[in-house]
């Protein structure tokens, strides 16, 4: 059974860190991306099981590639929207109008739950792969 | 001289008759009877009949005399009533005259007196032009706007720095009524109803009335300052005066600072979550089993960096309030039912000091329009508070009615309570009563704040009654016909 496949798109170090290893140890295969760019790219280049995607990134932030991927389109990945910002703020908003899958807020939870959040939307969208997720 | 006639007349008879008698006398004695002379009676009867014609002659001519005299009399009296006639005239067009004199004497005191008062009136119209000349040039000088309205908010008056402020100038605006010139809004960006008006407020209150609000003008918005006090007639409010200070400075000072706040408090969030996330990674032992030293420093760290983060949510939510970009989306809601997850999010508090909770929620309640996410941060503000302060043992109840057009919810405790002298200064921003800091009982001083912010925008009251020692009642009543939406950019942060 291949193993779940999960994006983080996070420019901050420490975060990427800490969820790339916390994710690694629940059973995911884990890919990082600093900013927008480089995961539009990605997604445009294969499909993962899950993205977690960040709002406010240089270069690139997640509301303007998620724009992009849905004007260029990509391989169908499941994107939850992880961020700071308030469930109400338009962002949010819009990013729920450009279709992401979930938004998890990552200062109000602990990194454990916002874990336990991502198998929840894996299970949901690609619920093939969330069955190799160890219990 | 002048003998009067019957004397003269009588006078004369008399002599003549002595005459005769004396005649008489001596005729007998010359002329004796018997010797054929004049005897002596005929001597005396010729005189009496002399005396007689004389006397007859001169009564004729007496009776002329007399006559004459009367005549004469006559005149004299009729010269005498003409005279006496018009000394009589001549009394009374004295005394007319005298009248009259006096009369015009009075007449002309009189005009002389209305002439004083006219002056009198003329000089006070003078001095009262002068002094309103006076006044106007002051009232025109002030570089705070005056607005003078009557009962109706007609513009009585209005000064240049007003007319300036509110885009009057040039306009025909006298008895025009200011709400239709202007609509106001709250520093928040909610409208301002009309009987909210600070001037409306004074004159319905009898008090004087501070207020911040935005005056609208040409499409933009003035951020102002207004004093506004009634006008009293006849102990009757018959108008108001509004004092307004343009505060742009202020309140643009005020939005940086918000706006600080609220960048800073984004860019602390970011390396808090790291902390929090590798405490939490640690503590899991996804580094490795912790000894038990280390279990207590790393849930120290955990505990720190979660109290942080309520900290800086509070103050995000202050700005975002004080910034006008809180967001009003109602929807319709069930106030026990968010009562019922408070409770829950909380029960670890609340089970662990053994407090009692009393809520029996009537099932008839209806549901409210409200924003679900603004009501459960005023009733988590109000919960937390309730269990934080109650000690251990004691009780905390919760109440949901209706109170005739309001939907009322109550929490009360048998905590500390909170010391008169805080009272007034229970909802102020970061202010915590000396009893709470004294108990080394965690807390901002920012949940009050936002949640007296979250219920009067939507439309809502709150209040509190206390004792210290005994226990606080904390109320607040959201309109049961529902709240109103309120565009915005951001919503409230919910961290508990």
């Amino acid at each position: 059974m291949p193993t779940p496949t999960i994006l983080i798109v996070e420019d901050e170090k420490l975060i990427r860190k800490a969820l790339f290893g916390k994710l690694t140890r629940n059973g995911f295969d884990v890919t990082e991306a600093t900013d927008g760019v480089q995961a539009v790219a990605l997604l445009q280049e294969k499909r993962f099981d899950l993205v977690l995607l960040d709002v406010f990134m240089p270069t690139m932030d997640g509301i303007a590639a998620l724009r992009t991927l849905k004007e260029k389109g990509h391989k169908g990945s499941p994107i939850m929207l992880m961020t700071n910002l308030a469930e109400h703020d338009p962002k949010v908003q819009e990013a729920r109008e450009l279709g992401v899958v979930g938004v998890v807020i990552k200062a109000d939870n602990g990194i454990g739950k916002l874990v336990e959040q991502a198998k929840e939307a894996l299970a949901k969208h690609s619920p093939d792969a969330a069955a190799a997720i160890p219990k | 001289m002048r003998i009067p006639s019957v004397f003269t007349h009588r006078v004369l008879i008399g002599i003549v008759l002595i005459t005769a008698l004396l005649f008489g006398a001596a005729s007998a004695s010359l002329f004796p009877f018997g010797q054929g002379s004049i005897p002596a009676w005929a001597l005396v009867a010729m005189t009496m009949v002399i005396a007689l014609w004389v006397s007859r002659t001169n009564t004729v001519r007496n009776l002329k005399e007399a006559l004459e005299d009367a005549g004469r009399k006559n005149t004299v009296l009729s010269t005498q009533k003409e005279k006496k006639s018009a000394e009589v005239e001549s009394t009374r067009t004295a005394k007319l005259h005298a009248e009259d004199s006096k009369k015009i004497a009075e007449l002309e005191d009189t005009k002389l007196a209305v002439l004083n008062l006219l002056e009198d009136i003329d000089r006070e119209k003078r001095d009262a032009s002068d002094a309103r000349a006076r006044m106007e040039a002051v009232i025109s000088s002030i570089a705070d706007g005056v607005v003078v309205v009557d009962d109706q908010l007609r513009i009585v008056m209005c000064n240049p720095a007003a007319e300036e402020m509110s885009g009057l100038a040039g306009t025909k605006y006298a008895g025009e009524s200011w709400e239709n010139l202007h609509t106001c809004e709250n520093l928040d960006g909610t409208p301002l109803p009309t009987e909210q008006h600070p001037m409306q407020l004074a004159m319905a209150s009898g008090k004087p009335v501070h207020k911040s609000l935005f005056l609208t003008r040409n499409g933009g918005k003035l951020p102002i300052s207004v004093s506004s006090s009634p006008v009293f007639s006849q102990d009757r409010a018959s108008g108001a005066v509004a004092v307004f200070r343009d505060i742009t400075t202020e309140y643009q000072l005020d939005r940086a600072k918000s706006e600080f706040v609220s960048i800073a408090s984004h860019q602390l969030r970011t390396p808090l979550t790291a902390i929090n996330w590798y405490a939490e990674s640690v503590a899991d032992g996804d580094y490795g089993d912790l000894t038990k030293d280390q279990i207590e420093p790393v849930q120290a760290i955990r505990d720190s960096s979660k109290r942080m983060s309520k900290l800086i949510n509070a103050l995000l939510n202050v700005s975002r309030i004080e910034t006008g970009n809180l967001r009003i989306a109602p929807v319709p809601s069930d106030l026990p039912e968010i009562v019922q997850e408070v409770l829950s999010e909380t029960e670890l508090q609340w089970k662990e000091k053994k407090l009692k909770i009393e809520f029996t929620p009537d099932k008839k309640l209806p549901q409210i329009t409200a924003d679900r996410n603004l009501v459960k941060i005023v009733l988590q503000n109000l919960l937390t508070n309730a269990i934080k302060y109650t000690p251990a043992g004691g009780k905390v109840t919760i109440d949901i009615r209706t109170e005739g057009k309001d939907i009322v919810s109550t929490v009360t405790d048998s905590g500390i309570g909170i010391p008169i002298s805080s009272h007034s200064r229970i909802f102020q921003k970061l202010f915590r009563a000396e009893n709470a800091s004294k108990n080394a009982i965690d807390g901002t001083g920012l949940g009050l704040y936002v949640a007296k912010a979250i219920v009067e925008q939507s439309g809502g009251t709150i209040g509190f009654t206390s004792k210290e020692n005994e226990g606080t009642t904390f109320r607040f009543s959201l309109p049961l016909v529902g709240v109103a939406t309120k565009e915005g950019t951001h919503t409230l942060i919910s961290d508990f």
